[in-house]
């Protein structure tokens, strides 16, 4: 069934759209290394620190 | 015949780091020793020396209370060198029962780990913990977790008990009179389940929606883009 040219966007829609999809592309690209860097956060878990075994100050 | 010098430098270079691989770390769930000796004896024998460290350590224990079924997991490593003693641990309890609990059920997380330095001196000194605690899932009404490290006994303060979502708590004591070579620290974990907690609610020591939340965010746009390329190659058809 020919599809009616009514429903296609017009050039201008779809400029739109791809200047909306290049904007998500470079959003993606940014957001990937914080991705990463938050999966690798989980390394942190519950922690504790304490100091060297040291002599008392005179 | 070629003297294969590649293979030795790694071999060389593993037996160099050799002593400063140790093992150590012992933990026990509800009473029970699942790790180690619980608690590890004074002296060398189960202890981190000065420039000895424990890699990424993981492990699981599967846990019967009543009728309820828990899946336990954990990794945690640890080190002693000039910067100080340092103990990283990451216990996950997943109820695993095909239907909701039926009891309340309360699982009793402890880590140990040992520290040994004979020099002249003490362990005196500020300590800090850092606890995130997570709850999620469908746990059942009053469900809470909470987490506390202790040096020789001294506690630091308690972190928690906290209801369902992500949690977080930092600090920082001085403690005095560690005079003992042995410095012992014990990282416990209450878990507290309450009855009609659903299969696959969990509980852990890990920010899980800082990790999630941006790689849910990539994959969503992903998605999202691949359908909107989808959709504008129909068009342009």
């Amino acid at each position: 069934m020919e599809q009616n040219k009514n429903d296609q966007p017009d050039e201008n829609e779809k400029s739109d759209r791809r200047e909306a999809l290049q904007k998500l592309g470079r959003f993606a690209a940014y957001a990937a290394p914080f991705t990463v860097l938050a999966m690798t956060k989980k390394a942190d878990a519950a922690t504790g620190h304490g100091p060297a075994r040291h002599s008392a100050k005179p | 015949m070629r003297f294969p010098v590649k293979g030795c430098c790694f071999f060389f270079a593993f037996l160099l780091l050799l002593p400063f691989v140790a093992s150590a770390g012992d933990i026990q769930i509800n009473g029970t020793c699942v790790l180690g000796t619980c608690p590890p004896p004074s002296g060398t024998s189960d202890a981190l020396q000065f420039n000895q460290s424990i890699g990424l350590t993981t492990g699981s224990y599967s846990l019967t209370l009543g009728t309820d079924q828990y899946s336990i997991t954990w990794s945690y490593s640890a080190s002693y060198t000039a910067a100080g003693t340092e103990l990283s641990i990451d216990p996950v309890a997943t109820y695993i029962g095909a239907s909701p609990s039926v009891g309340n059920d309360t699982i009793d997380f402890n880590f140990f780990q040992n520290y040994y330095d004979n020099s002249p001196g003490s362990w005196d000194g500020a300590y800090t913990e850092t606890v995130p605690l997570n709850l999620s899932g469908n746990v059942g009404a009053g469900s809470t977790v909470s987490g506390q490290l202790f040096y020789d006994g001294q506690s630091l303060p308690l972190v928690g008990p906290f209801g369902p979502g992500s949690h977080f708590g930092q600090y920082t004591e001085t403690l005095s009179g560690l005079t003992d070579p042995t410095l012992a620290a014990e990282y416990e974990f209450i878990f507290d389940f309450q009855a009609g907690t659903q299969p696959g609610a969990t509980a852990s020591s890990v920010p899980e929606p800082y990790e999630v939340l941006p790689l849910g965010l990539t994959l969503g746009c992903f998605v999202w883009s691949r359908r909107a390329a989808r959709r504008r190659a129909s068009y342009t058809r």
